[in-house]
């Protein structure tokens, strides 16, 4: 049976005995009856059904009038961007309504509008995130088996909620799945049980999760198979207990929401189990989401599979793409990132230093931070600002060049890097009013940044500190004493990215003293650590530090980079840490640059 | 005109004591949360209080204080919401702008303009299958017809032939701004006309003329299933002066919320009269009753008031 039609038959079922019930919305008894949604529904004579005005915002209050009077109604929406109207009313007449605990049930029923052709409304394509702009009780389902539950239960109930699935799984083919498990409150539902992986499906996606099981199933692997059906937290012990068996996890996400549901999922996993192997599988926000496209995300499942069970990462961040192939319109990174390359080799350059080795494989992973956090609260220095601590005081170079680029220091500031006279000299120095800590002599970050971090926690601040550091800076035992103390109080608001270029001054780390296995080795220390293979994935990197923020426990992000990175010439060649860019090899360094970063 | 009925002096000479004991309290500095006095605006609500049956029902905006005093006829269960305390009205969990009183047929109270107006016609649309022989009112201002929900409402109540009497209580201003200072004249007269609702104005502040056009209006709403909007005309009381170096000429002040500084605190032997003119009801009800009388009046409210907050 055709989704919708199914859908259709739920709710007939649900109203036809109900008295005095008044059901109400734009063509819900007329035309297509909202595409066959609200079609030939039959309700006792003491009901109501109501061909109603274009006025979202109104008879959203109506809804909670009828509410006030003690009568119960469901208002059908055609599109869940409509809703956006009545927000006022889910907000402040919905506060006041639900403090005396009303006897009669309202129920919004829109429709998520996910197919993506729809061009801008189709952005507002993230259930979880709606209902919790107003702290409002929502569900949305995929499948004959959670439809069925929820609809039967909620539909008409007392209290208010809002009820929703998608616009594309209308129109397919009802989703068959044997529920093995139903959460208390329906907030998810099991329905595979497995022992080499756990999925775990938000918004509408079902449908992918149940794919990449059923591929895991081809090549004899068997994972387990949840579905979010409802935004509010409540316990996730069942799938945490799964996924501590498992100790890998895939999380498929396919909402379009900035603030996703679950990313704080991720950060309770991170905090309480412990994984060989994750992977998240969400949308890469494009301009393109605003234009009519398909919405349908495009996942390599076999690729999933193999880097689940065969990649040598331990933690890895998918940001899978739509389907439609659109042009990129977002400004190029990798223009804006060569851009900062070439001014950190004319800086170190013109001020006849070195470093630019050291430098140009912070760039990314600087660049992310500066657009995690608020700029313009490090430009006032207020003291709740981020604070951002370059522990690899030798990058300098980068620091200034990204600072500049966020609008922090002028460009003359900059180009007196390393002069006589300057403040701006060639390690990080806390002369200069927004660099947060003078460094340069190695391992002291991590302990001043966890004084920054512990600090702000006493003084109620939310802000956090990010630490850089250098693989070769970690052979210094004081990092160490830094992070064991920060795993032990659980300082949660330090993030230490480290900038794992596999070279220290002279030699390879793995040479003149191993790290590794860095990734466990902050594990046992008490950290959720995500490490990223490409440490120049700039999207990658502020995922990282975006899904970290709500984490219990401090965070370390490993990211794999390239010494040298940008410039062919100087890539892991470590002569670059000390020499300068002059003559020829400047004017060819400068003419990679132009073409970008590749 | 004769009068049968005192009542409706007295609850409006009341009602203005009442506000000017909280007004003084708020100068004083008592109350955490804005409270929106409704000072002039005692004849209307005075009016829609007597005609209001045990079926109906009332929306209120933020600005409610006269309607909730009025048909409580009390004054410290508000005066302890507004403070904040369990023993208030709703017991502290509303404050002043959302003030309801469901035993008192005060079904709602928004502090968002416009939001009302949705709500009512909900509630009214229930009538339909719970309550038919009820009316309901909402009360809103010339700010909340500024807002879209307006215009749905009145088609949402006509579309569906409710029964309900909108109550727009027309002072000039929004915030800072006069009428003109801020839009287009609305000619609800005319719009309503387009809607095919009936439309009634008053003004004047005569209680007993207001009374009698609710009376009617409420009948005709009952009879034939219809809204009805009417506009009251009034003032808020309570405006005054500001001097000081860049005004030396003084800057007319219209609150929005807040006190009025310069409304003096209630004093027996004084009738508490703010202008001496139709815009303040309790100039209008002169022309029923001698000073004196209504001085006497006034000094059994003062005393019954001060017997239940002092």
């Amino acid at each position: 049976m055709i989704y919708v039609n199914y859908i259709n038959s739920l709710i007939q079922e649900a109203v036809k005995d109900e008295s005095k019930l008044i059901l109400f919305g734009q063509n819900i008894d007329a035309g297509s009856s909202l595409s066959g949604l609200t079609k030939g529904l039959s309700i006792q004579n003491d009901s109501l059904i109501i061909n109603t005005q274009n006025s979202e915002n109104s008879l959203v209050g109506v809804g909670f009038g009828l509410m006030l009077n003690n009568v119960s109604s469901v208002f059908f929406m055609k599109q869940m961007d409509f809703l956006i109207l009545g927000i006022d009313h889910l907000v402040n007449t919905y506060n006041i309504i639900r403090q005396e605990k009303p006897n009669a049930s309202f129920t919004i029923f829109p429709i998520i509008v996910d197919s993506g052709f729809e061009g801008p409304q189709s952005a507002l394509n993230n259930f979880d995130d709606f209902c919790s702009i107003a702290g409002v009780e929502g569900y949305s389902f995929t499948n004959i088996e959670d439809s069925k539950e929820i609809i039967s239960e909620y539909l008409v109930k007392p209290g208010f909620r809002i009820l929703s699935t998608g616009q594309r799984l209308l129109k397919e083919e009802s989703i068959d799945l044997k529920v093995i498990y139903k959460a208390r409150n329906n907030q998810y539902f099991q329905y595979k049980k497995g022992i080499d992986a756990t999925v775990v499906c938000f918004n509408q996606a079902l449908p992918y999760g149940a794919i990449l099981e059923e591929h895991m199933h081809n090549k004899s692997l068997s994972a387990s198979l949840f579905s979010i059906n409802s935004h509010l937290h409540d316990d996730y012990s069942r799938i945490l207990d799964d996924i501590s068996a498992t100790k890998r996890l895939v999380i498929i996400d396919d909402s379009k929401s900035r603030n996703r549901l679950s990313d704080r999922f991720l950060s309770e996993v991170l905090t309480n189990c412990k994984l060989e192997q994750y992977k998240v599988i969400s949308r890469k926000p494009r301009v393109d989401d605003f234009y009519p496209n398909n919405d349908a995300l495009d996942i390599n499942y076999s690729f999933i599979i193999e880097e689940m069970f065969n990649g040598n990462s331990k933690a890895l961040i998918e940001n899978s793409m739509s389907i439609n192939k659109g042009n990129d319109k977002y400004p190029d990174k990798n223009i804006v990132n060569a851009t900062i390359r070439k001014n950190i080799i004319q800086m170190i350059s013109n001020g006849n230093a070195a470093h630019s080795g050291s430098a140009l494989s912070l760039v990314e992973i600087l660049n992310s931070i500066f657009l995690s956090v608020n700029v313009d609260k490090i430009k006032k220095m207020t003291k709740d600002r981020d604070r951002v601590v370059l522990s690899k005081g030798h990058g300098a170079a980068c620091l200034y060049a990204v600072m500049h680029h966020h609008g922090i220091f002028s460009k003359n500031e900059i180009e007196s890097y390393f002069k006589n006279g300057s403040l701006f000299a060639g390690h990080a120095s806390h002369f200069i009013k927004q660099v947060e800590h003078s460094t340069g002599a190695l391992g002291h970050g991590i302990s001043a940044g966890l004084g920054m971090a512990i600090g702000s926690v006493s003084k109620g601040y939310k802000n956090r500190t990010f630490v850089i550091v250098g693989d070769g800076e970690l052979n210094e035992g004081s990092n160490w004493e830094a992070i064991m103390f920060a795993g032990h109080k659980k300082i949660n608001n330090l993030c230490i990215l480290i900038d794992k270029n596999e070279y220290s001054q002279m030699s390879k780390v793995s040479e003149a003293c191993s790290i590794d296995p860095l990734y466990d080795k902050f594990i046992a220390f008490n950290f959720n650590v995500i490490e990223l293979n490409d440490g120049h994935d700039e999207e990658k990197i502020i995922h990282a530090i975006h899904s970290s923020k709500n984490s219990l426990k401090p965070v370390a992000i490993i990211c794999n980079t390239l010494k040298g990175k940008g410039i062919s010439f100087m890539e892991k060649q470590n002569i670059w840490h000390y020499r300068t860019p002059s003559g020829d090899n400047l004017q060819r360094a400068l003419d990679e640059l132009k073409r970008g970063i590749k | 005109m004769k009068i049968t009925n005192l009542s409706i002096i007295k609850k409006i000479i009341w009602l203005r004591l009442a506000q000017i004991i909280v007004n003084s309290r708020y100068k004083n500095g008592d109350f955490k949360i804005p409270i929106h006095l409704a000072l002039g605006h005692e004849s209307i609500a005075a009016a829609v209080d007597s005609v209001m049956e045990k079926e109906d029902a009332i929306l209120l905006t933020h600005r409610n204080i006269h309607y909730n005093l009025i048909r409580m006829g009390t004054l410290k269960e508000s005066l302890d919401e507004y403070y904040l305390r369990e023993s208030g009205l709703a017991g502290g969990h509303l404050g002043s702008m959302n003030l309801r009183n469901p035993d008192k047929n005060i079904v709602y109270s928004s502090s968002i303009l416009g939001n009302n107006l949705g709500v009512g016609s909900g509630f009214a649309l229930g009538n339909k299958v719970v309550n038919p022989n009820g009316v309901v009112f909402i009360q809103t201002g010339d700010g909340g017809i500024e807002e879209g929900s307006f215009y749905e409402s009145l088609m949402f109540l006509k579309s569906n032939n409710l029964p309900c009497i909108i109550i727009i209580e027309n002072n000039d201003w929004s915030l800072g701004t006069k009428i003109d200072e801020r839009r287009a004249k609305i000619n609800l007269a005319k719009m309503t006309d387009s809607l095919e609702i009936d439309y009634l104005i008053l003004e004047g502040n005569d209680p007993f003329e207001y009374k009698d056009s609710l009376n009617k209006a409420r009948s005709k709403a009952i009879k034939n299933n219809q809204p009805i909007l009417v506009e009251v005309m009034l003032t808020t009381l309570g405006y005054w002066s500001l001097k000081n170096e860049d005004h030396p000429d003084g800057r007319f002040i219209n609150y929005h919320a807040g006190p009025a500084p310069e409304v003096l605190d209630v004093c027996k032997k004084v009738y508490p009269l703010i202008v001496s003119e139709n815009t303040d009801p309790l100039f209008t009800l002169q022309k029923y009753l001698p000073l004196e009388q209504l001085v006497e009046i006034s000094d059994d409210c003062i005393i019954q008031l001060q017997r239940e907050v002092s």
